[in-house]
C-alpha cells in the first residue's frame, strides 16, 4: 500500500507542477497586448504600467516563470487587475460557499442515487427499474443551466417556495438553508443520474456472478445475498466514479452558482472573466485545478484501500 | 423473488445471433427512440434556416415579449421583439455545427492518437498517453472556460477549444481497443503477407475498433452539446446577437416574470437533443457490441 500511495504522489505533484507552468502560460495565450486586453483601448499609460506589474509581464519570460513559482510557493495568487485586492483573500472568503454546495449535493446524491440504483438493479426490467432509469437519463441530459433556471422559473417565481436569491448565513441561517435547497437540488439531481447509472450497472455485474449463484443455491435470502456478497462487491467501482463525479462538480458548480448568484469560487471566475481580471482568474483557475488534483488522489487512495487488486497493477 | 435474477442470468446473451435476428438488433427500443428525437432535430437544425423563415437577428420593439401564437410567431417573441421559433432553429443549426464540426476534429486526432499508440507502442505510446492522462484529470467545461477566456470566445476558437478536449477521450479508447486488436492473428497473417504498417493501421485496425469509436461519437456529440451550451450560457460562447440555444436561455432568465416561456422553449430543445443522443449511445451498445446490455451498462 505504502509503495502505492508514492506511486500516486509522485504522478499527482508532476501533475500539479504542469498545472502551475499552464496556468503561468494561460496569460501568454492573449492574443495582442495582456495589459491592453484588460484595460480596454482608452487605459493610460500609467495604468497599463500598473497592469503589467499586476500580471508580473515586465521580465523576461524565465524571470517570470520563476517569480510565478515564488509566488505560487508563498499561496500569493497576486492582486485583482480590477480593484487591487489580493486575490487569495477574496478566494478564502467564497471557498465555504463553495464547498457548502459541493458536500450538500453529494450528501443528497449519495442517499438519493444508492438506494436507487440499488433498487433498479434488484428489480431489473420492472416497473421501478423502468422508472428509475428513466429518472437518471433525464437527469444526464438535462444541463445544469437548464435544471436551475427551470427551478428558478418553478419553485421561485411560479410557485414562490424558495428564495431565488441567495441569503448570507451571517444574516438568517434559516433563510440561507432554504436558499441552498435550489442550487443543491440541481447538482444532487446530476450527481445521482450519475450515481444510479454506475450503482445498477455494477450492482447487475455482481448479481451475474458465480458466487452469488451460490450464495442463492446454499439458500440464503435476497437480504442476506445483498448485504453479505453483492453490496461490498458491487460499490467498490462506484467509489472511485463518485470521487472523479465530485472533482467534476467543480465544473458543474460555475453554471450553478452563476444561475443562482450564489457568492462561491466559480461565480467569481465568471465575474473576473466579464471583468478581463486576469490575474484573478489564473488564481481560481491554479486552485480549483489543485482540487481536483487532491479529490483524484484521495479518490485513488480510498479505491485501492477497498481494492486490494488495484495495488499491484 | 430471489430466483428471477438467476433465472435471467442463466440464459446467457453470449451466444452468437442468427443472421435473422440481426436487423432486429437494430430496432431496439432505446436506438429508434433517440433516433426519432434526434433525426427530426437535426433536419430542422439543417434544412430550418433555409427556408426563409425571417430574420432571427434583426429587431422589432414594437412587438417584443409576445406569448404563445400572438401576431403569427408561433412560439412568441423575445425581450427584442426576435421571433424565438426562428432563433430556436438557427441557434440549434448553430449548436449542430460545432458540435459536429468539433467531434469530427476531435475524434480524427483523437483516433489517429489512439491507433498511433496503440500500434507502435514504446515512448510514442507514453507521449501520447501521458498528454491523454493529463487533459482528461480536468472537467471538460472547466478547461474550456479558462482558455477561451483567455484567448477570446469566437465560433473557431470554440470549436478548436473542444475539439482539442475531446480528442483525449476518444485516444484512451481507441488505445485500448488497439492494444487488444493488435494482438490477434490477423495482424500477425498481414505482416506475413508483407503489408506495411500504414496499411496495417488503416485495412486492419481501423476497421476493428469501429464498435468502440461509434459509441464514443455518439456519447461526444450528447456531451458537447452540453458543453457548448454551457459555454454559450455562460457568455463564452459564439457571442450574440448570434442566437444560441445556450445564450437564448441565459437572456430568457432575465424576464422569467413577463415571459416565463421564453425559457422553456429552447431548454426543451436542448434536453431534447441531449436526452437523444444518450439514448442513441445506449441503444448503440445493444445493437453493436451483443455482449454487453445497455440494462447492464
Amino acid at each position: 500500500m505504502l509503495r502505492f500511495i508514492i506511486r500516486r504522489l509522485i504522478i499527482t505533484v508532476i501533475l500539479a507542477f504542469v498545472v502551475v507552468t499552464l496556468v503561468f502560460l494561460l496569460l501568454r495565450l492573449i492574443p495582442g497586448d495582456p495589459a491592453m486586453t484588460a484595460l480596454g483601448e482608452n487605459a493610460s499609460t500609467e495604468q497599463l504600467e500598473i497592469a503589467r506589474q499586476r500580471m508580473g509581464l515586465n521580465d523576461n519570460i524565465v524571470v517570470q516563470y520563476y517569480n510565478w513559482w515564488v509566488r505560487i510557493i508563498r499561496m500569493d495568487f497576486g492582486e485583482s487587475l480590477v480593484d487591487g485586492r489580493p486575490v487569495v483573500d477574496e478566494l478564502v472568503r467564497r471557498l465555504p460557499r463553495t464547498f457548502e454546495l459541493i458536500i450538500v449535493a453529494a450528501i443528497v446524491a449519495l442517499f438519493v442515487g444508492l438506494p436507487a440504483g440499488l433498487i433498479a438493479a434488484t428489480q431489473r426490467n420492472k416497473m421501478g427499474d423502468s422508472f428509475i432509469t428513466g429518472f437518471a437519463l433525464l437527469g444526464l441530459s438535462m444541463p445544469l443551466f437548464v435544471t436551475g433556471s427551470l427551478f428558478v422559473l418553478l419553485f421561485g417565481v411560479i410557485l414562490k417556495w424558495l428564495p431565488t436569491g441567495y441569503a448570507d448565513p451571517g444574516d438568517n441561517m434559516g433563510k440561507h438553508l432554504l436558499s441552498l435547497v435550489m442550487p443543491v437540488g440541481a447538482l444532487a439531481i446530476l450527481l445521482s443520474a450519475n450515481l444510479i447509472r454506475q450503482t445498477r450497472a455494477n450492482m447487475l455485474d455482481v448479481l451475474g456472478q458465480d458466487y452469488v449463484r451460490t450464495a442463492r443455491s446454499k439458500g440464503l435470502g435476497q437480504a442476506a445475498v445483498l448485504k453479505r456478497h453483492v453490496l461490498k462487491n458491487g460499490l467498490i467501482p462506484v467509489t472511485a466514479s463518485f470521487g472523479i463525479q465530485l472533482a467534476g462538480l467543480l465544473g458543474g458548480t460555475v453554471v450553478t452558482e452563476a444561475i443562482f448568484n450564489w457568492p462561491g469560487i466559480s461565480s467569481l471566475l465568471i465575474t473576473a472573466i466579464g471583468r478581463r481580471d486576469y490575474t484573478t482568474i489564473q488564481g481560481l483557475i491554479l486552485v480549483i485545478a489543485l482540487m481536483v488534483l487532491t479529490i483524484n488522489f484521495i479518490t485513488e487512495l480510498v479505491y485501492a484501500y477497498l481494492n486490494p487488486r488495484i495495488r499491484y497493477k | 423473488m430471489p430466483t428471477s435474477t438467476l433465472e435471467l442470468d442463466t440464459s446467457s446473451p453470449v451466444t452468437a445471433a442468427p443472421e435473422k435476428k440481426s436487423l432486429r438488433r437494430w430496432l431496439n427500443g432505446r436506438l429508434v427512440l433517440g433516433l426519432l428525437l434526434v433525426v427530426p432535430l437535426l433536419l430542422l437544425g439543417f434544412i430550418g434556416p433555409l427556408l426563409n423563415l425571417g430574420d432571427p437577428i434583426k429587431t422589432d420593439p414594437l412587438n417584443s415579449l409576445l406569448g404563445f401564437g400572438q401576431n403569427g410567431h408561433l412560439l412568441g417573441t423575445d425581450q427584442n421583439g426576435r421571433d424565438i421559433m426562428i432563433r430556436i432553429v438557427v441557434g440549434l443549426r448553430t449548436s449542430l455545427i460545432v458540435t459536429l464540426i468539433s467531434v469530427a476534429i476531435g475524434g480524427t486526432i483523437g483516433t489517429t492518437a489512439g491507433l498511433l499508440a496503440g500500434f507502435y507502442r514504446g515512448w510514442l505510446e507514453q507521449v501520447i498517453m501521458r498528454v491523454v492522462d493529463l487533459f482528461l484529470v480536468f472537467p471538460t467545461i472547466l478547461v474550456a472556460i479558462a482558455v477561451i477566456s483567455f484567448i477570446g470566445s469566437s465560433l473557431p476558437n470554440l470549436i478548436l477549444v473542444i475539439s482539442l478536449l475531446i480528442a483525449p477521450v476518444f485516444a484512451r479508447i481507441i488505445h485500448a481497443s488497439t492494444l487488444v486488436e493488435a494482438q490477434r492473428d490477423f495482424i500477425e497473417a498481414a505482416r506475413a503477407v508483407g503489408d506495411r504498417n500504414q496499411r496495417i493501421i488503416i485495412k486492419h485496425l481501423l476497421p476493428n475498433v469501429t464498435t468502440p469509436l461509434f459509441i464514443e461519437l455518439a456519447l461526444m456529440l450528447g456531451q458537447v452539446v452540453l458543453v457548448e451550451a454551457s459555454l454559450s450560457f455562460l457568455g463564452l460562447g459564439v457571442p450574440p446577437p448570434e442566437p444560441t440555444l445556450g445564450n437564448m436561455v441565459s437572456t430568457a432568465r432575465g424576464y422569467m416574470f413577463n415571459a416565463p416561456l421564453m425559457l422553456v422553449w429552447p431548454s426543451i430543445v436542448l434536453a431534447t437533443l441531449v436526452m437523444g443522443f444518450n439514448l442513441t449511445v445506449d441503444g448503440l451498445r445493444d445493437a453493436l457490441d451483443p455482449r454487453v446490455t445497455s440494462s447492464k451498462k
